[in-house]
């Protein structure tokens, strides 16, 4: 390029626009145009930012052997495409959406509907005797995309980045509980913790949640700041990871990921090379769109579908199924049941009285099959019933018969309890007292807005004057218990470590915030408060799962629950993902729980290594 | 044009951007909703991975945008900000700058809604003037009545039922997007064709449905220039039927028309939003409408911005340019 060229300047607009050029290219280009420098820089920063420079696609690959997934993002567009970082805001629709499942690995690789585990990065890990340590050995042969090997540095440095900055950074929960990542050679590290934690390692170390879905390697993000580095720079091979999948081509519309040829796995001869030659992310589309899409076999995993949309897809392709084939539920248990939650510190519902006058006017089996379509699962508490949970289910019998819970509504009980309270039943047959009616605005967010009309006429039925809301505003103030009643769910129920504990913390007081402040996890939004319950689950606090002791705890526990019921479970909350066998086969379903078939999870990746063309 | 006249057009320019630009401001900051803590809890309830303290990175993203400080400074920061165009880093899409989203998404619509604009127009205008002319070929009034029904369906629905029918049924083009899956974007010939492919049917459904609104313009604007005594002239002149029409009564019939597309094309800024939500279009709507779901105050802004000014640009050469164009309109005060 030289300044005697007249069209120059328009050309190197009209290059950065369209991609062909690289950062530095513009940049020389522009200088010799002679554009000013500030000007250039911003333009060429906005260029890469905006992903506009994407290298080459390899050659074409067959459509049979491309795996499409719809993932990430809103209308066909994610505009977080172009973020390969885990600890900031838009983590959901970058990291999270292709990267983490074909590209990251992590240390333990954890099957939540199954509560097995197997050992990836890692190859053996142990806790001390009084579980403040936890010592991990590493695979060999483990090399990340640019070929420099995955050493115990690099875990050290991930975890120990992290702990530095969990403050502000997102995905970062039970970090606190990390005193020190510790190198002990090449290929052991060492996790030092504050304090007794005997399910750190599935909240942690595992792909459940949390800080191995995105291992750092050191050579690259070594002296970045953890909270603005984009991780992403085509022109360098970033972003850099250890995974089978190498990150093509990001753009609003599409992240294409191909088959590395040298992935570690393959070439020690741990795993078999994967089938499927190419992953594309698509963004979500309206539900009419994703029906469309799986109907006309132009994706192989859709988005998540109401079950009415879901039979319309199965009657147009039978090709098309769920991980419970093509019967109800028509999908799987998420670890995240269904609850009406109120602000137990806030007068009416400070009441446990009035709480459980509420729960007897709720008929579960009927509210859940009107609003899931006939194939929804009820739910009575906060956990999910996975098989791990089954003893403790079964230790919940007597209880339920000792207050009462179950799933059918109870009108006579209704009566009982709020006559007790002093209300009459006015004209409008709802309950009164003092000329005030027991007045019930719930949120309901957009996800779960179909219990919103069959909840509020049951509960009218019953003579609370109940209405609903989803206005996404009322958020916030569900979060700070000024919006007193909203349907939510809570959880992770079992993705803790495979044991109650994490589900019984929720509603201890140390989460406690009165009302205008912000709950300080997501899911202790109840705001209520009992000594004697705290008492007891602390106890939980430094026992594994399979103490003896757990269980006794576990029933003491939910004994206070239930007579306070701080809060209404109503219902299990089912991830209904369609697959369609057209292009591949070997979904995790029912049958074959190998893997855990949700395409915003690092488990995803054993899914895809799994997959087999279908012809 | 005298100095006074530009000077109050550019002066009334500002003022009004200004004016616009303050509203953009206020106007979210109505809403009770605090968008950095909506994008954590949106965050968390997707994922279920809770900060460990949610309150406290709260803070910390508070206080990178600024979104700590008084509304005053606020405020002036935002003005600054807006002058010099820079429209900072996204809210929910940290650390993305917005300028970067924008840059990404404007040449998708400034294509697609101008040019669907402009056949709308032509189209449109034409259809008008013909379904006024006595002379008109009689299957022009035979298409009138399915025309304007398209003007009185909403774009989105008729984005729908031409998806249905075009990309569902008979898979005539694609059902959605701006390029084919597993395309890199680029200049190549074939990934024109592509967009090209990609862009009939949201096309269509802008040239449908607005169709109709310049033809009942242009019909009305028609009647009225037919009465006028230049017309009678012309005819008692023997002028050719042809040349009455193109000459002297579309040519005068026009002109209110031409106002209308200068200011829809300053709209063309911030897209066919519905049109392009519904065909999942890579464009400046689909940004739009996603950054209002998400609170993103930042986005919106700079796209809110971004429309102002280019409204305000399209009035203000109007303003500057009809006088030109239509001898009856002066720059002076009468």
């Amino acid at each position: 390029m030289t300044r005697e060229d007249p069209d120059l300047e328009s050309r190197v607009l009209f290059d950065a626009l369209g991609g062909r050029v690289s950062r530095r290219d513009l940049l020389k280009g522009a200088a010799a145009a002679g554009l000013s420098a500030s000007f250039v820089t911003k333009l060429a920063d906005d260029v890469v930012a905006a992903g506009n420079f994407t290298p080459a696609l390899q050659a074409d690959v067959p459509r049979e052997r491309t795996l499409i997934v719809v993932q990430g993002g809103n209308n066909g567009q994610n505009p977080e495409f172009n973020n390969f970082n885990l600890w900031v805001t838009s983590s959901q629709g970058g990291w999270h959406a292709g990267p983490l499942q074909t590209m990251n690995e992590p240390l333990i690789m954890f099957n939540v509907l199954t509560g097995e585990h197997e050992n990836w990065l890692a190859e053996t890990w142990e806790y001390n005797a009084d579980f403040t340590e936890i010592t991990m050995t590493l695979r060999e042969g483990v090399e990340w995309s640019d070929g420099t090997p995955f050493t115990a540095d690099d875990v050290a440095f991930t975890f120990n980045a992290v702990r530095d900055r969990q403050k502000e950074a997102t995905n970062a929960a039970e970090i606190n509980f990390l005193k020190e990542a510790v190198v002990v050679d090449p290929k052991t590290v060492k996790f030092v913790l504050n304090e007794a934690n005997p399910r750190w390692w599935a909240t942690t170390l595992t792909s459940n949640h949390g800080v191995v879905e995105q291992m750092l390697p050191k050579h690259i993000w070594e002296g970045q700041d953890l909270l603005t580095f984009t991780n992403y720079d085509p022109e360098k091979g970033w972003p850099v990871a250890t995974g089978p999948y190498k990150l093509t081509s990001a753009t609003a519309e599409q992240k294409i990921f191909d088959l590395r040829q040298d992935w570690w796995g393959a070439k020690t001869g741990w795993k078999p090379l994967p089938k499927v030659e190419r992953v594309i992310y698509l963004p979500n589309a309206d539900d009419s769109l994703a029906a469309q899409q799986l109907i006309t076999n132009q994706v192989d995993m859709g988005k998540i579908l109401s079950v009415p949309t879901l039979q319309t897809v199965f009657a147009q392709n039978p090709k098309v199924i769920t991980y419970s084939g093509a019967q109800p539920p028509y999908g799987y248990l998420d670890w995240c049941p269904i609850d009406l939650n109120f602000n137990c510190a806030t007068a009416p519902w400070d009441n446990a009285e009035l709480r459980w006058a509420v729960s007897h006017a709720i008929d579960r089996t009927k509210l859940v099959a009107l609003a899931e379509g006939g194939a929804g699962v009820t739910a009575l508490h906060q956990f999910t019933p996975y098989e791990w949970f089954t003893p403790f289910e079964e230790s919940l019998q007597p209880l339920y018969q000792k207050y009462g819970l179950d799933n059918q509504a109870h009108p006579e009980k209704v009566e009982e309890i709020m006559t007790k309270l002093g209300y009459e039943k006015n004209g409008d047959k709802l309950w009164e007292s003092g000329g005030k009616t027991v007045e019930m605005n719930i949120f309901v967010p957009d996800w779960l807005k179909a219990y919103g009309p069959p909840l509020t006429q049951q509960l009218r039925d019953a003579g609370f004057d109940a209405s609903f809301d989803t206005s996404p505003g009322l958020n916030t103030p569900y979060q700070t218990g000024e919006q007193a009643l909203g349907f939510g769910c809570k959880g992770p129920a079992g993705v803790k470590g495979m044991d109650p504990y994490f589900m019984l913390s929720i509603y201890m007081s140390e989460y406690f915030r009165p009302t205008g402040t912000p709950a300080p996890i997501w899911w202790a939004t109840s705001r209520w408060q009992n000594e004697e319950y705290d008492a007891v689950v602390k106890q939980m606090n430094s026992l594994s799962a399979d103490d003896p002791k757990t269980m006794e705890l576990f029933t003491q526990a939910m004994d206070i629950w239930i007579r306070e019921l701080p809060d209404v479970f109503v219902a299990q909350l089912v991830i209904r993902y369609p697959m369609s066998t057209q292009h591949w086969t070997g979904w995790p379903t029912q049958e074959d729980p190998y893997g855990f078939p949700h395409s915003w999870q690092q488990e995803f990746l054993k899914t895809i290594i799994r997959l087999e063309p279908a012809s | 044009m005298p100095l006074r006249y530009l000077l109050q057009r550019v002066g009334a320019f500002f003022l009004i951007v200004w004016a616009a630009a303050t509203i953009n401001f206020a106007v979210p900051r109505l809403s009770s909703v605090d968008p950095v803590r909506e994008q954590m809890m949106q965050s968390v309830a997707i994922g279920g991975s809770s900060a460990q303290s949610m309150d406290e990175v709260i803070k910390s993203y508070e206080k990178r945008f600024g979104l700590d400080q008084p509304l005053w400074k606020q405020y002036a920061r935002y003005i600054w900000d807006m002058a010099r165009f820079d429209f900072g880093v996204s809210i929910t899409r940290f650390p993305t700058r917005v300028s970067a989203m924008i840059f990404d998404a404007l040449p998708w619509t400034l294509v697609l809604v101008t040019v669907s604009t402009l056949i709308a127009f032509v189209l449109g205008s034409l259809f008008g003037a013909l379904l006024a002319w006595p002379r008109a070929p009689k299957f022009i009034h035979v298409l009138a009545p399915p025309l304007l029904t398209f003007s009185a369906i909403p774009y989105y629905l008729l984005g729908l039922t031409l998806i249905y029918l075009f990309a569902f049924t008979w898979r005539f083009f694609p059902l959605g997007g701006g390029y084919d899956i597993g395309s890199s974007p680029g200049w190549s010939l074939d990934f024109i064709g592509q967009a090209v492919r990609h862009s009939i049917l949201p096309a269509l459904s802008i040239v449908l449905a607005s169709m109709g609104f310049w033809a009942l313009g242009m019909r009305a604007m028609m009647v009225t220039v037919q009465g006028e005594d230049y017309v009678t002239l012309a005819e008692a002149k023997g002028l050719k039927s042809r040349r009455i029409f193109l000459r002297y009564a579309l040519r005068n019939a026009i002109l209110p028309q031409t106002t209308a597309l200068a200011l829809a094309l300053g709209h063309v800024a911030s897209g066919a939003v519905l049109v392009e939500v519904v065909f999942g279009y890579p464009g400046v709507g689909s940004l739009l409408y996603s950054s209002i779901r998400t609170f993103d105050y930042t986005v919106i802004y700079g796209l809110t911005f971004l429309v102002i000014v280019a409204i305000g640009v399209a009035t203000l050469i109007l303003d500057l340019l009809l006088p030109k164009l239509d001898p009856r309109i002066t720059y002076h005060r009468r």
